[in-house]
């Protein structure tokens, strides 16, 4: 695994236009008790070439967040505000066939469970080409050519185009759905858990691949996940994500050495690290909050250690905790510079 | 290729066990279709007629296990003995001549109500809670469970009499002999619509109900939500992604009806007095036609097996996780 030096850190998700722009989402479930908010005003960019970590426990709203960006999101859940640009343009304004389009040509999805996302009953190969003849309008012998050399990528041989997925390991099967989303070199890639169902060994071997290609391709990756190692390992910049809301966000080096919000610290001490000297884990008390009733002030204060009076009832917003560092507690006193951020 | 192999002995043993049953069974109840015959008669039977009688029918005082074998090889050769109540006609050409009829009308009616209702169902539950799926599957249930002979009569009633656009009964008008003329098809096909109408209306609420569950539960699944992320044309993930997987507890179902068709359908040919096995088979239960009964029932066993065999040919073809298992 390659490191970045200093300097690549800095630059990458500040130079030019950001690739992915989403601001101040807010999506509801409609549930029969009430409405739950899922993601509740949440902000980030994802800049060119940038790989974006997005981390929390199950039921966070990461998730939620991956659909609401393909606006794969179907009743009950709802994006009732904010905006999502991609590339500059709101996806949230797009029509039907213009958002059928958008997907997979600019903004393509590797899901969690790769023994699902293929359909069981047609080869890898057509699952590939139908990539090809609806978004280019390929034909069918030019799309296989580019199929083949789409599995060669992934390193499956060209013959498993003939393959039904269940002829396939876990580990292949996924590789093939990487492969089929890599098909038209979008310029994002959303990685919805992408290594969950399978093994360690398995899991790090496309970890790797995933990078090499990212570093090959030069697409941006908006990357979730539940394990903070992981995470740490591949992406450039990542954020902690709590109850809906985002807790802390920072490049991944900063977040790993220095976290700031209790809930980072807390959710670090939980992982195992993959070098260094053995640690005792500590796991975070109790559950996370119903969402459909969340706790009043900061939403993490039931668990938190650290927690005041005060974070019973001021909710605390996400500003600068540090240089590039933000964080959403009132514990982190804000960090002040002269530059850009000033303005906030 | 070895599963169907598989599959294939599996029903040869299965035929095998039904011709057997078929041989015992008749020959563990008392008596025999000659003493029948000579009751029924009522009149003087010379004992050689008898005799030849009995030779006619394969009884015969030989061991069991040498009739057997003679049982067997005349299935194969298509002779399943001479008809009692239609003497001295055989089995073969008795069933023979009804066969065509139930297939045309059975074949009809459950290829029109597969397709449609299959179809319906896909629409409604890729509409979900749309117009088409809130309205059609509890009226075509509705319809479906008015008592069937109701229901025909109330169509022959409707289009037959009061309308007068449709034949009331037969399969073709008298005084047509068969042929390939277009009047005599076009006279068989104006016969064939009430009837055939009837059965779908009545069988096309459960193929509707089932394909739309089906569907609703395939349209839930991951590669699904992954064929919209891929953003492919919303008619191709209907068909090829999702009807495509829903389908397949359909294809068992159409096997088991496909198979059932040759066991005719007697209410319809009864009300509307068309020809057909159904009706048949009910006469010869009543006339206490055994070898016309083991005929017929025989040639619906051999039908529901290799129905059974077309459809796992079927379902080879389109469901590729089977030819490994």
């Amino acid at each position: 695994m390659q490191t970045l030096t200093e300097q690549d850190r800095g630059n990458i998700g500040r130079a030019a236009a950001p690739v992915l722009s989403v601001k101040n989402l807010q999506v509801h479930y409609t549930a029969e008790s009430g409405d739950v908010t899922a993601v509740d005003g949440v902000s980030f960019d994802i800049g060119a070439g940038e790989v974006f970590g997005l981390a929390g426990e199950s039921g966070c709203g990461k998730s939620t967040i991956a659909n609401a960006v393909m606006r794969l999101l179907q009743t009950p859940a709802k994006i009732t505000g904010g905006s999502i640009e991609l590339n500059g343009r709101n996806l949230l304004d797009l029509g039907e066939e213009e958002l059928r389009r958008t997907r997979w040509r600019d903004v393509a999805m590797v899901f969690q469970s790769a023994m699902n996302s293929l359909n069981p009953v047609m080869t890898i190969g057509d699952q590939i080409v139908d990539v090809f003849t609806t978004h280019e309008r390929m034909p069918k012998k030019a799309a296989r050519e580019r199929a083949a050399e789409l599995l060669k990528l992934v390193d499956i041989s060209p013959d498993r185009l003939k393959s039904y997925p269940h002829q396939l390991s876990g580990g292949m099967r996924q590789r093939a759905v990487i492969a089929i989303a890599l098909a038209l070199k979008p310029s994002l890639l959303i990685m919805d858990e992408p290594t969950t169902a399978l093994d360690v060994v398995v899991q790090q071997e496309i970890m790797h691949q995933i990078k090499e290609l990212q570093q090959q391709l030069g697409f941006s990756i908006l990357f979730i996940t539940h394990d903070i190692s992981l995470m740490v390992e591949l992406s450039h910049r990542m954020a902690v994500m709590y109850a809906g809301k985002l807790v802390e966000v920072a490049p991944s080096k900063d977040m790993l050495e220095n976290p700031l919000h209790p809930y980072t610290h807390a959710l670090m001490g939980a992982f195992p690290p993959l070098t260094g000297p053995r640690v005792e884990l500590t796991g975070i008390p109790d559950a996370p909050p119903n969402m459909a009733h969340p706790p009043t002030g900061c939403r993490f204060h039931p668990r938190c250690p650290l927690a005041i009076d005060a974070c019973r009832t001021i909710e605390p917003l996400l500003l600068p905790g540090a240089e590039n560092h933000d964080a959403a507690c009132l514990l982190v006193p804000e960090y002040v510079v002269p530059s850009e951020r000033s303005s906030r | 290729m070895v599963f169907l192999l598989r599959r294939l002995g599996f029903y040869v043993i299965a035929f095998w066990a039904c011709i057997t049953l078929n041989f015992f069974l008749p020959r563990l109840m008392p008596g025999d279709p000659v003493s029948r015959m000579f009751s029924q008669v009522q009149s003087q039977m010379r004992p050689d007629q008898v005799d030849a009688l009995r030779r006619l029918f394969g009884l015969d005082d030989r061991p069991l296990w040498e009739q057997y074998f003679t049982y067997i090889g005349k299935i194969f050769r298509g002779d399943m003995g001479i008809s009692l109540s239609r003497f001295p006609a055989p089995v073969s050409e008795v069933i023979g001549s009804q066969i065509g009829w139930t297939l045309l009308l059975g074949g009809t009616s459950l290829a029109i109500a597969v397709v449609l209702g299959n179809f319906l169902g896909v629409l409604a539950a890729w509409r979900r809670g749309k117009f088409l799926d809130s309205v059609f599957p509890p009226l075509l249930i509705f319809v479906g469970s008015f008592p069937y002979f109701w229901l025909a009569m109330a169509a022959l009633y409707l289009f037959g009499i009061t309308l007068g656009w449709l034949p009331l009964n037969h399969a073709f008008s008298t005084g047509l002999s068969a042929s390939f003329s277009l009047k005599y098809i076009g006279d068989v096909a104006a016969h064939l619509i009430l009837p055939a109408l009837t059965i779908v209306l009545v069988s096309i609420g459960g193929w509707m109900l089932g394909m739309r569950n089906t569907m609703i539960a395939t349209t839930a699944e991951d590669y699904i939500t992954m064929a919209r992320a891929k953003g492919l044309r919303p008619a191709r993930i209907m068909f090829q992604y999702a009807a495509r997987n829903a389908m397949l507890p359909s294809v068992t179902s159409f096997g088991m009806s496909l198979g059932f068709v040759v066991g005719g359908a007697l209410l319809t040919e009864t009300v509307f007095a068309y020809p057909g096995i159904g009706y048949q088979l009910l006469t010869s239960v009543q006339a206490l036609d055994y070898p016309l009964t083991q005929g017929i029932f025989l040639t619906i066993t051999a039908a529901v097996l290799a129905a059974n065999f077309l459809v796992d040919i079927i379902y080879v073809r389109l469901d590729p996780r089977v030819r490994v298992s």
